[in-house]
């Protein structure tokens, strides 16, 4: 992702940072898609999340 | 004894002594209350000094005790909580101009605990903005300074805490973990730290950070100190949605139990393998693997999944749970965030839905892969940082995404993790490692801190503040 894309990007979401702010940003985005990487991965079908919704009342 | 070493008790020995008639809760709090006038303005470790407060709940201490209503060992003992658990009527602002002028209408469910238990509030402690954004000067406080060396980096986000307790401004003090911030200060500033296992703490009250990965906890001079608060704080809360079901216990149980016999699986991959850490961390963690063997327990090298992979994991809940807390105000009110929690926050919306559910499909992987290495060991052993701390000045914003933190997989594991400190550098920081238990079992993690200290000379050794 590009610096233009990632201004549209956050834009799209209200956050409008100054452009010293950006360039950090985006110095630090390639740790931010490292960390998405690892985690999609090939995972099986049956491979639940970790919080499931429990239909019980709470107390 | 004089007002230093009065601040240098621990809470198990103040605690005898207040109830033999031998120490007065209003002495001990008012040798706390100079000490913090003394130092806090090097340190930076309260933002609110709740003197009145103080001096009331010691009066009221004293008074109880001499009628013979001891209400148990925190009775009339200071403590400090990290300036996001709520605390009715007084200011509780997250270190954040967003909330400069909150004051709650009740305290947390730990607040009312400790509160129960007769232990006397110092004050507000400074935390990283809303237990994420820091160090960061542009907040309404300065950041806190390690009491080992001004103007080094205490660790976060509950860094007020951490250097509270190292320097003698607090006997306990209340921290939360949501990635590793009881224990990254405890490592950088010498104490002891309890993550518990998730669920163990109430959460209520406590701003949140990350719903499913905040835990709350105590941060002590040494282990037993944590025990005895952990009496008071653990059990089951139902406003908390996350409360476990389940009755408290007696944490102290176990304190002299010893390690003989006990399985320790080791897991140095994590720094020394998957990342390196520094000849001062991979020394004392020699060390202490020789301290462990000494003590008769039997320590093997334990293979888990990457450190990366965990780190991943945390981090994407984390920013997903945190963006849904703070994207509003963020997007209204930027200005109104320092500059760290800023830009760190606004990335979070680059994680996606289906990122978050994968992420926590991961994570209930990774959990079964530390508890079927707790079916093995009875204890789990990795250092909890990799170097002592660096010059605040040098920290990068983005620090916490760049390097994968050594505390983040008992965040998505909710296993119970204890910083303990091992060793100092040269320069005479601190270091420390992490000792991590079965689902529940703080009592036995507890013990394993306990016997570790009581073999090792580490406790005895204060920052000279001179």
């Amino acid at each position: 992702m590009d610096i233009d894309a990632l201004k549209q990007r956050l834009a799209d979401e209200g956050l409008h940072p100054d452009d010293d702010a950006l360039k950090d940003m985006h110095g630090a985005l390639p740790h931010i898609e490292a960390m998405k990487a690892r985690v999609n991965r090939r995972f099986e079908v049956a491979d639940e999340p970790a919080h499931i919704f429990v239909a019980e009342p709470e107390p | 004894m004089n007002t230093n070493d009065l601040c240098h008790l621990t809470i198990a020995r103040a605690g005898e002594l207040i109830r033999a008639g031998d120490l007065s809760p209003i002495d001990l709090t008012e040798a706390f209350l100079a000490r913090i006038e003394e130092l806090n303005p090097v340190l930076n470790a309260y933002v609110l000094v709740t003197a009145e407060r103080a001096r009331e709940d010691a009066r009221r201490a004293e008074k109880e005790i001499a009628a013979g209503e001891y209400r148990g060992p925190l009775h009339g003992i200071p403590i400090g909580l990290k300036d996001i658990y709520d605390t009715a009527e007084i200011p509780t602002t997250a270190s954040s101009h967003l909330y400069a002028e909150r004051v709650p209408d009740a305290d947390a469910e730990t607040t009312r605990r400790l509160a129960e238990a007769g232990a006397v509030l110092l004050g507000k402690l400074t935390t990283h903005e809303f237990a994420f954004g820091g160090p960061s000067w542009d907040l309404p406080t300065p950041p806190a300074s390690n009491p080992w060396k001004r103007g080094y980096f205490t660790g976060g986000s509950s860094s007020g805490s951490g250097a509270a307790t190292a320097a003698g401004l607090a006997m306990g003090t209340m921290g939360s973990d949501t990635g590793g911030s009881i224990r990254m200060p405890a490592f950088f500033c010498g104490i002891a730290g309890l993550k518990p296992t998730y669920g163990r703490v109430s959460r209520r009250g406590v701003a949140p950070l990350s719903y499913s990965l905040d835990h709350c906890g105590p941060m002590t001079w040494d282990a037993t100190d944590c025990a005895l608060m952990m009496n008071v704080l653990a059990g089951h809360d139902p406003q908390d949605p996350a409360s476990a079901r389940r009755p408290s216990e007696d944490f102290t149980t176990r304190l002299d139990a010893g390690i003989a016999g006990k399985r320790i699986g080791l897991i140095r991959q994590f720094y020394d393998g998957d990342a390196k850490a520094d000849a001062t961390v991979l020394a004392a963690m020699e060390e202490s693997e020789r301290t462990f063997t000494e003590l008769g327990a039997t320590v093997k090298d334990v293979a888990l999944s990457p450190l990366q992979d965990y780190h991943a994991c945390n981090f994407v809940i984390m920013l997903a749970e945190a963006f849904a807390v703070h994207r509003d105000n963020l997007t209204q009110s930027p200005e109104k965030y320092g500059e760290v929690f800023r830009d760190r926050m606004s990335m979070a919306c680059l994680i996606s839905g289906l990122d978050y559910v994968q992420a926590i499909r991961l994570r209930r992987i990774l959990k079964a892969e530390v508890d079927d290495a707790l079916t093995r060991f009875d204890f789990l052993v990795t250092a909890g940082g990799f170097m002592p701390a660096p010059p605040l000045e040098e920290m990068p914003k983005f620090f916490i995404y760049q390097t994968p933190l050594l505390s983040s997989p008992f965040n998505v594991s909710g296993h119970p993790a204890m910083g303990v400190c091992n060793g100092f550098s040269e320069a005479g920081l601190p270091v420390g490692m992490q000792i991590v238990g079965r689902a529940f079992d703080e009592a036995g993690v507890l013990g394993a801190a306990v016997a570790f200290e009581r073999a090792t000379p580490f406790r005895e050794r204060r920052p000279n503040l001179g």
